[in-house]
């Protein structure tokens, strides 16, 4: 654990301070501050338009920010970003590859940019390509790879100069499964393994809740959130969620729900309505009471701690994947 | 780290079959077709015509009687006497010009004269590549100057419609070779040789000169179109370069710490590399197929990498508009609006400076016409003095998109 104690100040690994951005007359990314310390996996999660992407720019260095600063122990990169650059690692969301060289021929190309010298090189190569699993395939060109290979060696070129701290920007969106979990113990396994420093970004909740001790909860260009996975639970450990599955979703029954003073929140997702309701009230009673004066007729229902999904709900009145 | 920035662009460029047909097969197959149409239509051959009006205003018989009777008058001793008078009797500058040179079967092919005895009017001389002017006098100045009396000739004034027009050059090679005439002529009577002699020697010296290699239609098209489809390798990188930045590849190279610079260096490079090996296999092909080669390889070198380091600044420059103003359209724009009316002008589809005028000075000092005029002088035989302007005008065509993509670099900070 590297925390430092100067003046009783704590000085993180990287540390983003009050970080803004406005495209035009648009603030994308409004005052944010967050932090990473060594060894840690932080999610950011963000619906999209939320500006998580452009947050990863800033703090990677790729666009300069209106204001505020980004820290590497407590030095400032926004003027001179060579000493994060060396040491960061970034997996855009999109397929940053060269579809007509190989797996092989890509990472070699981008070890030489990253000045790995012809020696180290080589075996390096081998390294990654074990990694990411791709081993067998290294001389078949990128296009002919499938979404989730594409997605291993984008992962792959970033891990290439053995960086301190990655940052993943969506990196299993459209792949399958199979993929995806590979992916997913390949990050953990890293983390776990190198000590590498995560900041990842995605759509998927569990995918989050899988890797993540940290989450930073963003909306509209703000953090809205940010805590331990624990920590955001329990904005909504007073609440109870209570899914109802209904034959069929009658907007009688929602409109006579959402009338109800205890009900804080409501959603309908398919066949499923979810309501969220202090803890110590109980809703039953009169759900079954509106569904019978509505005609609704009621399949099951489910009361449930608050999942983040919940959380997530509750703090920007949208789905994750709006 | 350079090196392999430019083999990557190298390797991604062999390895799209479309590019390269584009790239390569397109031209030949071009010139195939417009050489063989057209080279049909004007019988083989691009017909060179230049027109050139001789205004005399010398009375050369009179003249000559003048001179004749001073000679035989004077003091000199009988047998000085009758050899200045054989020798003026032989040579008749002015007939001697009209009537055997610029009538000799090799120039009458090229080279059309319209002899006036008055001033012609403004209207008049623009139906020429050039007007002579055979001042008054001339004749006798000409006499006066082999029998000593005079130490020059007067020269004839010429004014050309446009000096570095292939029709104009002509018409000063014809003149300024038949002035050189006069010096053997001079020398022949002062050792006393039979002119006629010199003359075999000296009028084979001007139809060296002014027999320049024909231009036949798949010389004119190999040259049109591989200057048209040399700027389409601009393109075709920086398409490539804009690619790199929507993938986000480029900003992955700069997070590895690569100077922004360098990028760009590596897509100069690459243009230049690419353009030069495309020129080389395209006069190639078209020297084996259809027999188009040029007489001197440095200077078909000397044209070719003056155009090539052009193309190159013309694929940087295209490459940062487009990183600037972050769109596609911008090489869309160039590939199909800005090339095609560059080779247009150029002459890379037809000869434009036989329209005359504006047209004719915006053909061969155009990005493309300037090297499209390049290479024809240099497939015709002449040298790089001749070509000195088309140089001078790529130079500056390279020098200004050099410029300007420094400019657009330093236009903002940060990453592009």
């Amino acid at each position: 654990m590297i925390i430092l104690y100067i003046e009783e100040r704590v000085i993180h690994l990287l540390e983003i301070i009050n970080l803004s951005k406005a495209f035009k007359q648009n603030k994308v990314v409004n005052g944010i501050n967050l932090h990473l310390e060594k060894g840690e996996t932080v999610g950011l999660l963000g619906p999209n338009g939320a500006g998580k992407s452009t947050s990863i720019s800033l703090i990677s260095s790729l666009i300069q920010p209106d204001g505020g600063d980004v820290r590497l122990n407590n030095e400032s990169i926004i003027k001179s970003p060579q000493n994060l650059r060396k040491i960061l690692g970034v997996v855009p969301q999109e397929i940053a590859l060269y579809m007509d060289l190989s797996a092989r021929e890509n990472l070699i190309f981008f070890g030489k940019m990253h000045k790995i010298p012809n020696s180290k090189l080589q075996t390096r190569v081998d390294e990654v390509l074990d990694i990411i699993g791709l081993t067998d395939r290294q001389k078949d060109l990128v296009k002919t790879f499938s979404g989730g290979m594409k997605r291993r060696l984008n992962i792959g070129v970033a891990l290439l100069h053995e960086p301190e701290i990655i940052i993943m920007d969506e990196p299993t969106v459209g792949i399958d499964p199979q993929s995806r979990n590979y992916i997913l113990e390949t990050v953990k396994r890293l983390n776990k393994e190198q000590k590498m420093t995560v900041l990842y970004t995605s759509h998927y909740m569990e995918e989050v809740e899988f890797l993540c001790n940290r989450i930073y909860i963003m909306d509209h260009g703000e953090i809205i959130a940010s805590g331990t996975k624990e920590e955001i639970k329990n904005i909504l450990s007073a609440e109870t969620a209570i899914n109802i599955k209904v034959e069929l979703v009658k907007n009688e029954f929602i409109e006579a729900l959402k009338k109800e003073s205890n009900v804080r929140h409501l959603s309908v997702h398919q066949s499923t309505i979810s309501v969220i309701v202090p803890r110590q009230v109980n809703m039953l009673k009169d759900i079954f009471r509106h569904a019978e004066s509505n005609g609704t007729t009621v399949l099951s229902v489910q009361i449930e701690t608050p999942s983040l999904e919940d959380v997530f709900l509750h703090l920007t009145g949208r789905q994750l994947r709006d | 780290m350079y090196w392999q920035m430019l083999m990557k662009e190298l390797l991604i460029i062999w390895r799209r079959p479309r590019e390269l047909i584009v790239l390569l097969l397109m031209p030949f197959i071009l010139i195939t077709i417009l050489g063989s149409a057209l080279g049909a239509m004007n019988d083989g051959d691009i017909q060179i015509d230049a027109k050139l009006a001789v205004v005399v205003k010398d009375k050369e018989d009179t003249a000559r009687q003048k001179v004749i009777e001073e000679v035989s008058n004077s003091n000199l001793d009988r047998q000085q006497r009758e050899g200045i008078i054989a020798t003026i009797q032989s040579i008749q500058p002015v007939d001697l010009f009209l009537n055997n040179v610029v009538k000799s079967p090799e120039l009458q092919e090229i080279l059309s004269v319209k002899v006036y005895t008055d001033d012609i009017s403004e209207k008049e001389a623009e139906k020429y590549d050039g007007v002579l002017i055979i001042p008054n006098g001339f004749t006798e100045a000409f006499y006066r100057y082999l029998s000593d009396e005079k130490d020059s000739v007067p020269a004839w004034d010429l004014r050309t419609t446009d000096e570095s027009s292939v029709n104009s050059s002509i018409i000063q090679d014809v003149i300024s070779s038949y002035q050189k005439e006069w010096v053997y002529i001079k020398t022949a009577k002062d050792v006393d040789i039979d002119y006629s002699k010199l003359t075999t020697k000296s009028s084979m010296h001007v139809e060296s000169i002014t027999k320049k290699k024909e231009i036949s239609a798949f010389s004119y098209y190999a040259v049109g179109m591989c200057v048209m489809f040399v700027f389409y390798v601009s393109t075709t990188v920086a398409n490539f370069a804009f690619q790199q930045k929507e993938e986000r590849i480029f900003e992955r190279i700069i997070l590895a710490n690569v100077p922004s610079s360098l990028f760009f260096a590596g897509i100069f490079s690459a243009t230049f590399l690419l353009s030069f090996i495309q020129l080389h296999i395209l006069f190639g092909l078209t020297a084996v197929v259809y027999g188009v080669i040029f007489p001197s390889v440095s200077n078909y070198l000397v044209v070719t990498l003056f155009l090539n380091i052009m193309v190159a600044g013309f694929a940087t420059f295209v490459s940062m508009l487009s990183f600037r103003t972050n769109s596609r359209n911008v090489e869309s724009i160039f590939s199909s609006l800005i090339i095609p009316v560059l080779a247009f002008i150029g002459g890379s589809f037809f000869n434009l400076s036989s329209m005359g005028g504006v047209m004719e000075k915006l053909g061969e000092y155009s990005p493309g016409g300037a090297a499209v005029t390049a290479y024809l002088k240099i497939y015709q035989g002449y040298g790089i003095t001749e070509i000195a302007s088309q140089l001078q005008a790529i130079s500056l065509f390279s020098l200004v998109l050099l410029i300007g993509s420094v400019l657009l670099m330093k236009k903002r900070g940060g990453v592009l």
